[in-house]
């Protein structure tokens, strides 16, 4: 699970949540890392919140990471402290919007989100305002599935008490008495996201296939495809493991795996 | 549930948009200039949307109605299908509509009057009854109490006496038909596969009993039935299984009642069924004997033929064979 926060005054109350511990890395942006979560401070503004995505995607690649943008935000007619999740972000700049798909369970109400170049006071009523949301999802969505990219915005300006009073200091508490909600949040984006993984189970029986002969890159394909058929016929691992190792190459093993599969096909 | 309402700002205004945001008060609005904004972007992974659909609100431009594909039709020469709705309340594992989109949102089009004077016209230009399928990308009326879908179409086909409607279904949703008399020329089809492999593969479909109790109701109410067995899919067992379900269906059902019944082996678009591969690997139907025929992936074409005649022997018991149509891929066996 991968965080990103513009600033360190609203990485801090996370930090804390996850018991994150900083890790020293060759960058311009702070990492924090815990057993399962990462956490990126990627300064203000869209250019350091696409770099701050695309190192941290570089530094732990995965295919189905969830990634949560969490970080204060104007409101045109919300309470200052509200939490809103961010459910269409427009780019004032280019005037494109994106729609982060909706589908966990978070009691977050919604929020459309609109990325400034500059800190305003000006204010529509129902549309939140920030300087990173945008290329937040543009830049996480080409590592992730668009379902598990979500941002949470904490209020902390509003017509009634604008930007220019805002002080850095409230932060923490503004985003503390939310933690509860975004640990529910992040715990549902993480099963999520595990539900798209290949079992351990396969991973291990891959590597162990893989490392007892040398196949083409077509065979990988076909060993994968097989193993996934196998799995869902329910061929046990161990009757795998036997065909391989009485196999004398990768194309021996794959065609007698295919006839073995082949006899096993039939809906039941 | 419906906890997000997507909507065309073009059409926020439209009746059928007040009423639905009226239906769902706590609902999230959230305005789009086009709906394709929402349905359509690279990146969105059907399967775990597919948890929580969203409502999608938008209108229909042009091609309201469409040729249906070649031999799909239940004996009419001319043949149409129309689409109120993208997506279905069911998650059929063997379902195109998962290879076809993107995303699992439900798409609604609110501009039904613009899909009736497209029928219309179609109808006065066909010498012929026109038949109108609903029900090819979602279902017909398994979404009703949002769509409101029968309620406006009914009393305007039960005025063109030169068309047919087939509203294709899983669902026991009859409320909207019981209500009204019975049309001749609406057929309400309802698709089956046995118990055994709908609870496998059909996640969220009322059980083979309660669909044919509905059909018992419509029937009882003297509005015409329609079967279709499709897809046919290949199983252990498979003669007893299939025997079972026509004889449920026909030991409740009186034939005279049945208008039609269709049957299509499992096929899909190859690119359609990669798609769907790679959103469920460890799926056990795709494991099944399947291979490539030109662009579809389908099974072998012996299999195919021998299961369908299979089928359409069963059926013989209970039906004449004019009743009985083929919409595969291959030659039909039928004729």
């Amino acid at each position: 699970m991968n965080l990103i926060t513009a600033f360190l005054q609203e990485a801090k109350p996370v930090i804390e949540l996850l018991n994150l511990k900083k890790v020293e890395v060759p960058s311009p942006f702070k990492l924090y890392k815990g057993e399962i979560h990462n956490l990126v401070i990627s300064g203000p503004g869209g250019e350091n919140t696409t770099q701050a995505v695309s190192f941290l995607h570089g530094y732990l690649p995965s295919l189905f990471t969830p990634w949560l943008n969490i970080g204060l935000a104007g409101h045109g007619s919300e309470k200052i402290g509200n939490a809103l999740q961010v459910v269409k972000c427009i780019d004032e700049n280019s005037g494109r919007s994106t729609f982060p798909p909706q589908i966990f369970t978070s009691i977050f109400s919604k929020t459309i989100l609109k990325t400034v170049q500059h800190p305003s006071n000006e204010y529509l009523p129902d549309h939140a305002y920030d300087m990173e949301g945008f290329s937040f999802f543009q830049t996480a969505t080409r590592f992730s599935p668009n379902e598990l990219i979500q941002s949470v915005k904490i209020i902390s300006d509003n017509p009634v008490k604008p930007f220019s009073q805002f002080r850095k200091s409230e932060t923490e508490s503004l985003i503390s008495p939310h933690l509860p909600n975004l640990l529910l949040l992040i715990e549902e984006m993480e099963k999520s996201a595990k539900s798209l993984q290949p079992k351990q189970e396969f991973i291990q029986l891959f590597q162990n296939l893989i490392s007892l002969f040398s196949y083409s890159e077509t065979q990988i394909f076909q060993l994968k495809k097989h193993l996934h058929h196998a799995f869902a016929i329910g061929i046990k691992t161990d009757s795998i493991l036997k065909i391989a190792k009485e196999s004398s190459d990768s194309r021996n093993f794959l065609s007698t795996f295919l006839k073995e599969l082949d006899s096993k096909r039939l809906f039941s | 549930m419906i906890e997000i309402i997507y909507f065309e700002e073009s059409i926020s205004e439209h009746p059928r948009t007040l009423g639905i945001f009226e239906r769902f008060p706590q609902a999230a609005r959230v305005p789009c200039s086009n709906y394709q904004e929402v349905f359509n972007p690279n990146g969105q992974n059907f399967r775990i949307q597919k948890k929580k659909p969203s409502l999608i609100l938008a209108q229909k431009e042009g091609n309201f109605s469409l040729p249906i594909p070649e031999s799909y039709g239940v004996g009419g020469k001319t043949n149409y299908y129309f689409s109120h709705m993208l997506n279905c309340l069911y998650d059929c594992r063997y379902c195109f509509l998962q290879g076809m989109y993107s995303s699992a949102n439900y798409v609604l089009f609110v501009n039904y009057e613009d899909f009736l004077k497209d029928i219309v016209q179609k109808t006065s230009e066909s010498p012929e009854p026109a038949w109108f399928f609903s029900g090819y990308d979602c279902d017909s009326l398994a979404l009703d109490s949002i769509s409101q879908f029968s309620s406006f179409f009914l009393p305007h086909f039960s005025k063109l006496s030169n068309s047919y409607l087939e509203l294709r279904t899983k669902s026991v949703n009859i409320k909207p038909l019981l209500k009204s008399k019975a049309v001749p020329n609406i057929i309400t089809a309802f698709s089956f596969t046995p118990q055994e492999i709908s609870e496998q593969i059909e996640k969220g479909v009322p059980s083979v009993d309660s669909r044919i109790e509905a059909m018992k109701k419509l029937t009882s109410h003297g509005w015409p039935i329609g079967l279709r067995i499709d897809p046919i899919i290949d199983c252990s067992n498979f003669t007893d299984r299939y025997s079972n379900l026509f004889q449920n269906i026909f030991s409740n059902i009186s034939e005279e009642q049945i208008h039609s019944i269709s049957l299509g082996a499992f096929r899909m678009p190859s690119t359609f069924f990669k798609k769907i591969e790679k959103l469920y690997p460890e799926e056990k139907l795709f494991a099944g004997p399947f291979q490539k025929q030109g662009n579809s992936i389908s099974y072998k074409k012996e299999l195919e033929r021998e299961r369908k005649d299979t089928c359409i022997n069963l059926l013989k018991k209970y039906t004449s064979v004019q009743k009985i149509f083929s919409c595969d891929i291959f030659e039909s066996a039928i004729n």
